[in-house]
């Protein structure tokens, strides 16, 4: 009898009060990550939900913080943009265990079902049309750098793979050096700068997202080499494109993180009304930006 | 004397306990390490490839059929025929027929349908998911990861490459009879002025 009153009165209560959506988001040092989350918070409050968003800050252990703070808080979804895709799986099954889903946006956890579902950028096709465009920018000879993001995100090596899966095939094309830059455009920068200094022929430099791309290009300016490298990026951030209107990127690719911010507050909402069967991966196709097409890119992004 | 041996023990112990707090590792071998590769993406695409493209290409739709009804209505033709993955714009779909071969390029060679239509068979960049989601065989849930998922396109296009684009290239000549089936990968936007591009799954070639 007790019991039974006491629902009533929680129902009565969540009837009254609107759900709640968490958006966690690996960083917000990062201009993509913050249009990712703020979108995502937006289009939940638009579908009747209190939004709060949580910064992993690219820390494992932060993010499992907030996924504790999370559960014990009684939110009803998690927005979901992980640091590591085998380290995040663990969070995401701790919240499908207290009855809360998750929805990955852009960074994929390593696990078919613990998601509710996951849109995810399609990061490796992408860079196979970006490997595409590079080998014939480049003749299918020179040298090259690369510059890896995070090397614990599967969307690191999805743009790696992609692009290794078309250059490769062009005996020609030389990989001199691959290193690490965290997806940090200073770190990049400081890379670059090391890695001229030990290569100063290189032809081209293709960079997993253009924060670094970015970084890249100062350091080739400096060293006064931007007419003989070319600098490949990915993400489709606005610097970028007008770098490349302005000739000092060769090419970057096109991600729609509205899109996929908006698509999976709407798929959170979908499966809290009762709607659980969802694809549980859905790839977000993204398009390849030259000097060519960037004007029809260059004013609005969504 | 003592002293300074004292300074060298120490500064031996926190050079030793700086060497040994940190690990370099070639990024390669990183990625091989953690990646979730139990999976078998050339075993997977070998089966693709031997037992179930073929089923795919008897049910293939004519190409020249496809091509008079993209020509007359772009968003019916690829809503009919084509298949989507996820939230895109791109569909993929295969396609049967046979045709002379009008021109061999560096690229791809120019094939001449009956109905004067064309079709590019391509013999160079044989890259893209043209094949794996155009066959409809290859199923993204079943999948822990894209990383798995996508090492099924290179696969099936690296056996592609070998056993079908190779000994093709190597005896196209303009004149030749050619029946084929391949992949192509279409937008509603997409215009096709030089032809429809293929990446070939079967070609033969006759006289």
């Amino acid at each position: 009898m007790l019991l039974a009153l006491l629902n009533a009165c929680r129902q009565q209560a969540s009837e009254q009060q609107p759900g709640k959506m968490a958006v966690v988001i690996s960083t917000l040092n990062n201009p993509w990550f913050v249009v990712l989350g703020e979108s995502a918070a937006q289009k939940a409050r638009e579908l009747g939900y209190e939004a709060h968003i949580f910064d992993s800050q690219n820390n494992s252990s932060k993010e499992a913080e907030h996924f504790d703070n999370i559960i014990a808080m009684g939110y009803d979804a998690i927005l979901f943009n992980p640091t590591d895709a085998d380290g995040s799986v663990l969070n995401v099954k701790r919240a499908g265990n207290a009855g809360i889903p998750t929805f990955c946006m852009d960074r994929e956890i390593n696990s078919a079902d613990a998601a509710a579902s996951q849109l995810l950028s399609d990061s490796f096709t992408g860079c196979v049309k970006l490997g595409e465009f590079f080998v014939k920018q480049l003749g299918k000879k020179g040298e090259y750098v690369e510059i890896l993001g995070l090397v614990g995100d599967n969307n690191t090596w999805n743009r790696s793979n992609g692009f290794h899966s078309v250059v490769d095939e062009f005996p020609e094309l030389k990989m001199v050096a691959q290193q690490s830059a965290d997806f940090d455009r200073n770190k990049a920068m400081e890379v670059m700068e090391s890695v001229l200094q030990a290569h100063p022929s290189i032809n081209a430099v293709f960079c997993g997202n253009d924060a670094m791309a970015l970084g890249a290009y100062q350091a080739i300016l400096a060293a006064g080499k931007s007419n003989q490298i070319k600098v490949f990026g990915f993400d489709g951030s606005d610097d970028a494109l007008y770098a490349i209107a302005e000739g000092k990127l060769a090419a970057t690719v096109m991600q729609f993180p509205v899109l996929m911010a908006e698509q999976s507050a709407e798929l959170a909402d979908r499966y809290l009304k009762g709607e659980t069967e969802l694809s549980r991966k859905m790839p977000v196709e993204v398009e390849l930006v030259t000097a060519d097409n960037v004007s029809d890119y260059l004013p609005v992004k969504k | 004397m003592k002293k300074y041996s004292s300074y060298l023990l120490a500064a031996l112990a926190v050079i030793s306990v700086l060497v040994f707090s940190f690990k370099t590792e070639n990024l390669q071998d990183y990625k091989a390490k953690t990646s979730v590769n139990s999976f078998d993406a050339d075993a997977y695409a070998r089966n693709l490839y031997d037992n179930e493209l073929s089923a795919c290409v008897e049910k293939a739709p004519d190409a020249a059929t496809f091509l008079q009804e993209f020509t007359a209505d772009k968003s019916a033709a690829l809503d009919k025929y084509g298949r989507r993955l996820g939230i895109s714009s791109t569909s993929y779909l295969m396609l049967k027929g046979q045709g002379v071969i009008e021109a061999v390029e560096s690229e791809y060679v120019v094939v001449t349908l009956p109905d004067n239509s064309k079709v590019l068979l391509a013999t160079d960049f044989i890259f893209g998911n043209a094949v794996r989601d155009g066959s409809g065989k290859v199923d993204i849930s079943g999948f822990v990861n894209m990383t798995n998922f996508n090492a099924v396109t290179v696969a099936i296009n690296h056996i592609l490459k070998a056993e079908v684009v190779e000994p093709f290239r190597k005896q196209a000549l303009v004149g030749r009879h050619v029946a084929f089936a391949g992949a192509a990968e279409l937008r509603v936007k997409d215009e096709l002025a030089q032809g429809l591009r293929l990446i070939p799954v079967e070609a033969t070639l006759s006289n």
